[in-house]
Order: structure tokens, then sequence, then C-alpha cells
């Protein structure tokens, strides 16, 4: 009976494959931008890290990838008709052979990817476990939208979008989020949705006038940082939800900032918070 | 005692037979599947990269061996390809312009109309134009050129160690439960010997029932607002205890199964040694899954296999659900159901018939007490 444990044991400890059979790969690809005046980009990206900024300037985008073959699939293609650039990476392409992406593969694998400025860009991206950058300073969004599971997200804008953008949506599902300079992103409509997660709200940037805001948030925390020049007016429902309300002020069911008439700038947010705390934090 | 050691000797030589099978199998097809591409490494090529979304599908007349310029006067109409050596490109390729191995150069007045791709190199643009996508990969990552999947000696080693990782976590429960719970397993195990059937029955009805309970006990809760906070508590104790009571049936099964594959040996002693007949249980369930895992590329017997591994556990599990179930996890005997019993002779008339059943006390006509009076 020890010998056969033993013998067990020992198939066990050694048995795994998985280390050996890993099989790193790189993928770079890069087009020119020739006469594409916009792109749509859906990215499908389920584990490890992913990047996002600028493409260098004749480029309509380049992207470079690590990948463990062995594991996971890096699928791209670009349809010049629509200007659909779609771009991933799929771990789940290989569970046919009997076998999971191991942690290792996943927290290692990246995608950057680079996108043409100038352009109005819709960019559609659903984030799985990952670490995600997103530096949106330069580029021209039309639409935003960021579904993610357990993803640690960070959205920047760091400069004025040329132009409005259309819509911006942010899940940030179970993980977390923190967008920098919401304001320069010029939404005409935003949505920021949490569910057992955290949410990190920079509301400052070149921004003038109404910012219309919704947020959802459920089972999570979100922290608001506001300029000191911007009137918040706010009409959530709640339940069982902490929001900070030093300094502000109930009227007909919304609760205003102090000296919200008297300053030029307006956020009005919207939407539900359930067994949330939401935070506001005044910046300077 | 030689039949008593043969017993004891059985599993550990189903084991060392089954993994020798599956090392023979996979050797040969591991050697089938090289050679394939050792015979002819274009075609394994062409076919990886045809069949990669990031790869191109290419005729093998494009491909050149070593290296190859197209010139600047030249067009080529369709792809230009090279096999280990650098694709250098002054004149116009309506197609593709791939390098496999080596580099594609695009020098001064080189256009490429379609995409240009290196695998293993680099695609230079040394002055001239892509009109399409320029790409490289580091390597192949598909088919049997890439080495990308696990080949099937190493799949098979996985799905070994999976099986024995089980059988080792089931064989630390089974310590624990023989510690602290025996009897409530000897309970189970006993029931599902006097009443299979309605174990198995009451088993498959719990896992039909389990997700749709878990949804009406999660929407209950919900109702209210203390019962939401309750929510996640709620939901991990019911996963804890439909797991528990699926590990305690399972663990009475192979108890079973362990008695029967030791039987010769726990007739001798008692009260029986439970740790060696749960072992031994075990180790039938695992050999059937160190089977199915070796014969992974068997083809139809290696479904076969699988299947039946799947379906045993499956009973197994089900059959030990029902009993886990019916005995409130061994805490009570099951209420097993009357049967229709024999007609049974009044005691008035009983001592008329002397029987085995009323013994033979019964032959005396009770007689009533003597009256005070008669005393």
């Amino acid at each position: 009976m020890k010998s056969l444990l033993l013998v067990l044991v020992s198939l066990f400890v050694f048995g795994d494959p998985g280390s050996d059979a890993r099989t790193w790969r790189s993928l770079t690809a890069s087009r020119p931008r020739d006469a594409a005046d916009s792109l749509h980009v859906v990215l499908r990206y389920d584990a490890g890290t992913v990047t996002l900024g600028a493409a260098a300037a004749p480029l309509l985008y380049q992207a470079s990838a690590r990948f463990d073959a062995s594991e996971q699939r890096i699928s791209r293609s670009y349809n010049p008709v629509s200007g659909t650039l779609r771009i991933g990476l799929d771990s789940s392409a290989m569970q046919t052979s009997g076998h999971r992406s191991s942690n290792a593969s996943g927290n290692q694998a990246r995608l950057d990817l680079g996108l043409a400025a100038g352009i109005p860009l819709d960019l559609d991206l659903d984030l799985g476990a990952t670490r995600a950058r997103l530096d949106l300073s330069a580029l021209w969004v039309s639409a935003l939208r960021v579904s993610s599971g357990a993803t640690e997200a960070d959205l920047t804008f760091g400069s004025v979008n040329p132009k409005p953008m259309r819509d911006l949506f942010v899940d940030a599902g179970v993980g977390s989020v923190t967008i920098h300079q919401l304001g320069n992103a010029r939404a005409q409509r935003a949505t920021v949705a949490s569910t057992v997660g955290s949410v990190d709200l920079d509301l400052g940037g070149d921004w003038t006038g109404e910012m219309p805001l919704t947020m959802r948030v459920a089972l999570a925390t979100a922290t608001l940082r506001v300029p000191r020049d911007v009137g918040i007016a706010m009409r959530l429902s709640k339940r069982i939800a902490n929001i900070d309300s030093d300094g502000f002020t109930e009227r007909d069911g919304v609760m205003y900032s102090t000296g919200y008439e008297q300053t030029k700038r307006h956020v009005t947010i919207d939407g539900s918070a359930t067994l949330a705390s939401i935070d506001v934090v005044w910046k300077d | 005692m030689p039949a008593a050691v043969s017993v004891r000797r059985a599993p550990r030589l189903a084991i060392v037979l089954a993994l020798g099978m599956i090392a023979a199998h996979q050797l040969s097809a591991q050697a089938k599947a090289d050679s394939a591409v050792s015979r002819d490494p274009i075609a394994a090529a062409l076919d990886s990269l045809h069949r990669d979304a990031n790869g191109v599908a290419l005729d093998r007349a494009a491909i050149s061996s070593g290296a190859r310029t197209i010139e600047s006067a030249q067009r080529l109409t369709g792809d230009a390809a090279t096999w280990h050596g650098p694709l250098e490109i002054r004149g116009t390729v309506d197609g593709n312009a791939v390098a496999i191995g080596s580099d594609v150069v695009v020098l001064p007045g080189g256009h490429v109309r379609g995409d240009a791709l290196s695998v293993g190199g680099q695609v230079r643009m040394a002055g001239g134009t892509v009109d399409g996508e320029t790409r490289t990969i580091s390597a192949f990552s598909v088919g049997p050129i890439a080495g990308a999947r696990l080949t099937p000696a190493q799949a098979t080693q996985r799905a070994l160690s999976l099986a024995v990782a089980c059988f080792l976590i089931l064989v630390a429960m089974a310590l624990a439960v023989v510690i602290g719970a025996r009897t409530h397993l000897e309970t189970i195990a006993s029931t599902i010997r006097t009443d299979f059937w309605r174990s198995f029955l009451v088993g498959l009805l719990g896992e039909v029932a389990a997700v749709p309970l878990f949804l009406l006990s999660m929407v209950a809760l919900a109702i209210t607002i203390v019962g939401i906070l309750l929510i996640p508590f709620a939901a991990v104790a019911y996963a804890l205890a439909v797991l528990g009571a699926l590990d305690l049936g399972f663990l009475a099964m192979s108890l079973l199964a362990g008695d029967a594959l030791l039987r010769g040996e726990g007739s001798a002693r008692e009260p029986r040694p439970i740790v060696a007949h749960l072992v031994a249980g075990l180790t039938v369930f695992l050999v059937l899954w160190l089977l199915a895992g070796g014969a992974a590329y068997m083809g139809l017997a290696g479904s076969v296999l699988r299947l039946l591994a799947f379906l045993s556990t499956w009973i197994a599990a089900t059959v030990g659900l029902g009993a886990t179930i019916l005995t409130r996890a061994g805490t009570r005997a099951a209420s097993v159901p009357p049967r229709a019993a024999p007609p049974t002779i009044t005691e008035e008339y009983a001592w008329q018939t002397p029987t085995p059943v009323s013994g033979v006390a019964a032959a005396r006509r009770p007689t009533p007490a003597p009256r005070p009076s008669e005393r």
C-alpha cells in the first residue's frame, strides 16, 4: 500500500507538464492609414495585460502581442470596407484539448495596441481578467464602451477630445476602474457601472457647461474626485447606500453641492446605489 | 493466503499495466507527428500558416528555398515566398510577400500590394511600401510544426496527474471522515446496501433539484433587506453542503466497493480495517480514470473508456447523494417502507400452533389468573 501511494504521489508531483509545454510567441502587426477616415475597434482580451495608446503617425494601427501558443490564440483581422479592426486574445481556444489556460500564462500574456490619432475611433473593449492601461490622450474617441470582468483598468483622458464623445459606457464588473480627467472626454452621455468592484472617477479636465453622468453601483465603492469650481447635482436612488453628503443640501429629492448655483460647470449625477458607498472628494 | 495476497496486489498490477499500455501508445503517436513534420517541413509550415488566424494561405509553387529578390523591373502576379532565405523586394508583388525563417526587406521602389509577413524574422521597410499589413510572428503557433499544443504524452501525463490528484484529495477526505464521522459513513453505506435503487432515485432528484432549490432560496432571501445581506453566506453554505453530501455519499460507495474487493480479507478480521477498504474502493475509480485519461487518443476505445469512467463515477455519486439525503447525512437510518408481511396468527390462538416463530412456549394455553377465593 505504501509503495502504491508513493508511486501515485510521484506521478502527481512530477506529472504536470504545463510549464514544459508553454510556448511563448510574439506577434507584431501594423497597417498604413492610407485613406481610412475612421476606425471601429473591437477588442476582446481575457487574460494578461493590455495597453492602448496612440500609434506612430502614418499608421492606422500597430499591435504587439505576446502569448502562450499552447493555451492561447491571438486573433486579428481588419475589414477595410467597414473600417473595423478586431483583435483579441482568447484563452478558451485550447479548451478542446482538455486543459484550460493556466494563471501563469494569463498573467504573462500581453497586448500593446496603438491607434491612429486624428480620426474618429469607436472603441468596443471587452476585458476579462486583465490589467488594462488605456491612455486615450491624443486620440479622437467618438464612442467608448468598456466591459470588464475582474479587470484592474486605468483610463486616462490626458487631452481634450477633439469633438464631443457620443457615448461613454464603462462597466467595471467585479474589478476596479480608475478614470483620470473624465472631463476631457467631453462625453454627451456617460455611464459608469460597478458590481462588487470599485470605481475612482476624476471629473477633472478641460470642460465647460454640463456633464451628465449616470452611475450604477451595487456592493461597490465609488469615489468622485471633483474640482472645486464644479457644482454637483445628485439624484440617486439609494438602497442601504452610504453617500458622503457633507456640504450637500437636499431639495426636491436632489442633493446639491454648496454653491451649486454660483459655479459655471455642473455635473448632474443620476442612477442608483445599492449596498454601496459613494465618496465625494474635492480637489484644487 | 495466496488468494488474499493476489487480491491485495490487483490494483497495483492494474495501474502498472495501464501506465505501460498508455506510455507505449503515446510514444508511437508522438513519433508519428514528429515524422510528419520532418518528412515535409514546408508542407507542415504551409499548413500551419493556413490554419493560423495571423498567417496566410500560400501556394506551394510560390515558395522558393533560400534567398530571393524581386528585381525593380519585375512585377510578380500572386505571392512571393521564401523558405529560410531573405526575400528582397525592389519591384512589385501583387500578392503577399512572405519569408519563413528569414526577413522580408522592402527596398526603394519595392511595392507589396498585399501583406508582408515574416515568420521567425523581421519585415524591414527600407524605402518601399506595403499596402496591406506588415506582420511578424516569432514562430509557428498552429499545428505539429509549432510544437505548441501539448503532445499526446504530455496531455496524457496531465490527465493522469489530475486523476491522481483527485484520488489523493479523496483519500485525505476519507481519513477525515473516518476520524470524525465513521458512524455516519457506515449508516450511509448500510442504506446503500439495503436500498440501492431508492438511493439512486433520491440522488437523481437531488441533483435535478439542486440548482432550482438554490435559486429559490436566493430569491427568498432577496425579498427582504436582511436576507440580501445573507445571500453571499447562504450561497457558500449551500455549495459546501451539496459538495459535502456528494463527497460523503461517494465515500460511502467507495467503502462498499472496497468491501466487495477485499471481502476475503475483511471477513477474517472484525471490525474490518475501514481505511484500507475505503482506499481500495477509491482505487477502483482511480484505475478507471487512469485508463480513461491514458486512452484520450485511442479513438472510439478511448471514448468508451471515458464514458465508462464517467458513468461509474456519476452513478456512485448519485447513489451516495441519495443515501446521504435519506439518512440526513448519516444521522439517522433511512425509513424503509414496510413490506407486505405474511399474515400472523393472532395471540388468542397462537398457543394452538407451535411454530418456529411463536416458539414452543405457545403450546401452553394461557390461563386466567386465579381468583382470590380460589387460592
